[in-house]
């Protein structure tokens, strides 16, 4: 087994201390991580001001495809009837009609012309996408989650991950860790390790 | 994802989340803001997380790791740069360049500095187990949680804690190298 340079081994800490950081932290619900900071004497009314600066500073999505997205979407919402014609190049502009009936034309066509907008950015716009945050954050949920995610590694052959996730499930939930599924899913991960 | 479809708390509790692992990873609470500003950008922009493989929270942890590396990288090349050039300064031959310096140089000096670096670490850790013992199986390529853990008869979860232990001790080693205040983290 080849032994790590000096410069190896702190690297390989580094990641390997950082990988614990992040495993615990998403351990940890939202609520615990802010009482955390609060008690490390970290000011969280201003993070949170800072998150909110950051995010109110980003262009807004919806403005910036609601014109393209327009276009294509809107035309067969458009109003047939009180469609205004462009006068065309040759043609002399003259005003034709009185002012009150331009008007009459102008304000329906104005405000279906908006609902078309309306309309278009709503169907652009992708369906909300919740945080994957456990349904459940009692210990025997966040087990079940975890025993869930072992299930994924366990079958897509990533053994130790498998057997860290069923490890950290069965502190939080000792009993649970005792069915034929997870007997075998140890014994899976067991026979995976020994004979990668 | 679009980062526009969470609302206010949701974004914060992802903010919080980031801010808390670059705080773990720099152990400074200034350099873990940037981090986190510069980890949300990477998310808008080259990152963007798509849902199905891991949750957003891992995504987001991913980058982080992805960034701080990067700064980890550029301060060791800043470090190695600034040092021969303070070498050539000295000396009463042609002074070259920083990026002369870069184009030959020799990582000598990093080797050097990681040598008094993991001497620290050790001593600070000196009969703390199964912190030393941790080391001392990661020196000989064994760096899974899972092994580590099989290898010395303790849970993931008493890794884990061991892990986020020696942390602690390197941030304090890279700290008092910097001449910063060690922060409590």
């Amino acid at each position: 087994m080849a032994r790590r340079t000096a410069k190896e081994l702190w690297d390989a800490l580094d990641k390997a201390t950082l990988d614990a950081e992040l495993e615990s932290e998403l351990a940890m619900t939202p609520e615990e991580r802010r009482q955390d900071l609060v008690k490390a004497g970290v000011d969280v009314d201003a993070l949170d001001a800072e998150a909110d600066a950051f995010f109110a500073s980003l262009p807004a999505k919806a403005v910036a495809t609601a014109a393209p997205a327009a276009s294509p979407t809107a035309a067969p919402d458009a109003p047939s009837a009180p469609v205004v014609a462009a006068p065309s190049a040759s043609a002399p502009v003259t005003v034709l009609r009185p002012k009150r009936r331009r008007l009459a034309v102008v304000l329906p066509v104005g405000l279906a012309l908006a609902a078309a907008v309306a309309l278009a950015i709503k169907v652009s716009l992708p369906e909300p996408v919740p945080i994957a945050i456990p349904p459940d954050d009692t210990p025997a949920g966040r087990a079940a989650a975890l025993r869930a995610d072992a299930r994924k590694s366990c079958n897509a052959h990533r053994w130790p991950r498998c057997v860290d996730e069923l490890d950290d499930a069965k502190e939080l939930d000792p009993a649970g860790d005792d069915t034929p599924e997870i007997r075998e899913m140890r014994r899976a991960a067991a026979e995976g390790m020994a004979h990668p | 994802m679009d980062i526009n479809t969470l609302d206010g708390a949701q974004r914060k509790e992802l903010w919080l989340l980031v801010f808390r692992l670059a705080r773990a990873a720099t152990g400074s609470t200034e350099r873990a803001k940037d981090l986190t500003q510069k980890t949300f950008l990477r998310l808008l922009t080259t990152s963007p997380w798509t849902a199905g493989k891991i949750t957003l929270e891992a995504h987001v942890g991913g980058i982080l790791q992805s960034v701080y590396s990067h700064e980890v990288a550029l301060e060791v090349n800043r470090r190695e740069l600034e040092r021969r050039y303070a070498e050539e300064q000295t000396l009463s031959g042609p002074v070259v360049s920083p990026e002369a310096a870069m184009l030959d140089e020799e990582p000598t000096s990093e080797r050097v500095y990681a040598t008094q670096l993991v001497g620290k670490l050790r001593l600070k850790l000196a009969g703390r187990q199964p912190d030393v013992a941790i080391c001392d199986l990661m020196a000989d390529d064994t760096t899974k949680p899972a092994e580590l853990a099989k290898l010395l008869g303790c849970t993931a979860y008493e890794v884990r804690e061991a892990l986020k232990r020696i942390r602690r001790y390197m941030k304090s080693i890279v700290a008092a190298e910097r001449g910063e205040d060690e922060e409590v983290t």
